[in-house]
């Protein structure tokens, strides 16, 4: 392996300048430091483990916003995680020190919401709703037009509706 | 103390702007156009200070001097000019080594017993006594001073976790020692470990494990459990394979 250079820098000198965009994204999503940390390091240890999975995408931080989101909704769609988060909603658990935008109840309901939503629209959700992109920067993210994120968020509206009135 | 941050305008930029600008990803004439709204909106300032405020909390943090360490470990191994080790015997004399290869091409296929059926991980492990060296199998009577050494063989590529749990209850990890998993490629063939374990002299049971997890946290969350309830049992996220031996008490 070359030696890192301003063109090619090494995992570390990666990790120091992308490692707090993960962390702050998934605190936000998760709600606790311990699950944020854990979502650092797993990204981080599998771009080192299979860095062709990144090499001739998008710009690394799209890369990483995808592969965050897709590692949050794993670990919200996981049955252990959701007693814990459940729990953590109850006892008013947050993260430490750091900014975050949603309340507790906020994500609690959020994560109903996209544990059980289909990926694709959850992550539509989570990068309208969450991060507050606009939808030229959806669509950048996702790979697809415009339009077709329109599309995908009204999908994702009918599918709440949907669920909601089952729920009821 | 960072000021609130005030409601926001139509013109503001997402925080994946900021990110992008941050990084130098933005095209030159999208960054001046950032960099002027920027110049004239206190919220998006505002947010942009409190990101780069966080930024130095969480790399100050010691979860995440722990990964930098880690990434830094990984990488100065890949750097290095040592070969990943393969099917190594660091402690067996050549002749012993020669036997164990024989052992391994002629020995059956490990009973049921040391793999989790379905889960594609396979542990098989080695023992010597002395200079003797011979293939485990499950429920094997062993002794205090009898050195292991594992194999395992998985259908899945993953993170490789050993541990024990000895007859007192004990939970102990065998592999690796020198950090919380290791890397494994899915492998059609046996893969040697390359540590060896000593036996102690807690006689009874002792039930072995090989973990091969999808992720780093799925490894860590498995060895809470395991040393919480002592109950080596397939866990979301990770592929499991039990041998167990038997300690024999000391001889007289």
């Amino acid at each position: 392996m070359p030696a890192p250079t301003a063109a090619n820098p090494g995992i570390e000198q990666l990790y120091r300048r992308h490692a707090p965009v993960v962390f702050r994204r998934a605190l936000r999503l998760l709600g606790t430091d311990a699950d944020a940390h854990e979502v650092v390091q797993d990204v981080f240890l599998a771009l080192f483990e299979k860095p062709n999975e990144f090499r001739g995408q998008s710009a690394l931080t799209t890369y990483l916003y995808s592969v965050t989101t897709h590692a949050c909704l794993n670990r919200i769609r996981q049955q252990k995680n959701r007693s814990r988060l459940l729990r953590e909603h109850v006892d008013g658990g947050g993260g430490q020190g750091w900014q975050t935008d949603l309340s507790p109840d906020q994500r609690y309901h959020l994560h109903r919401l996209l544990e059980r939503m289909p990926e694709q629209l959850a992550r539509v959700v989570v990068y309208v709703s969450v991060d507050e992109l606009e939808h030229e920067e959806v669509a950048q993210l996702l790979g697809c037009s415009r339009r077709q994120v329109g599309k995908l968020l009204a999908r994702a509206a009918a599918w709440t509706r949907c669920e909601e009135e089952r729920a009821c | 103390m960072l000021s609130k941050v005030p409601p926001r305008s139509s013109a503001c930029v997402s925080d994946l702007t900021l990110d992008q600008l941050e990084a130098a990803e933005l095209s030159s004439e999208r960054a001046r156009a950032v960099q002027a709204h920027l110049a004239g909106c206190r919220r998006c300032t505002t947010r942009r200070a409190r990101m780069a405020a966080d930024a130095r909390a969480f790399l100050a943090s010691s979860e995440s001097a722990a990964t930098a360490h880690r990434l830094h470990q990984l990488h100065r191994w890949r750097e290095s000019s040592v070969p990943r080790p393969r099917r190594t015997y660091g402690w067996i004399a050549a002749a012993a080594l020669a036997a164990a290869t024989v052992l391994l091409m002629l020995s059956p296929e490990p009973s049921d017993a040391t793999r989790t059926k379905g889960t594609g991980v396979v542990l098989t492990f080695f023992v010597k006594r002395g200079e003797s060296v011979s293939r485990g199998a499950d429920g094997m009577p062993v002794r205090a001073g009898d050195r292991l050494r594992f194999a395992v063989r998985t259908a899945h590529a993953g993170y490789l976790t050993v541990l024990s749990i000895d007859g007192a209850g004990v939970v102990s990890t065998y592999y690796p020692t020198s950090e919380p998993s290791v890397w494994i490629d899915a492998t059609t063939s046996e893969h040697a470990l390359d540590a060896a374990v000593e036996l102690d002299d807690t006689p009874g049971e002792e039930k072995i494990a090989a973990l091969v997890c999808d992720t780093p946290s799925d490894v860590a969350r498995a060895r809470r459990e395991i040393q919480a309830s002592r109950l080596l049992v397939d866990r979301e996220g990770c592929r499991t394979a039990v041998v167990r031996v038997v300690k024999e008490p000391p001889h007289p």
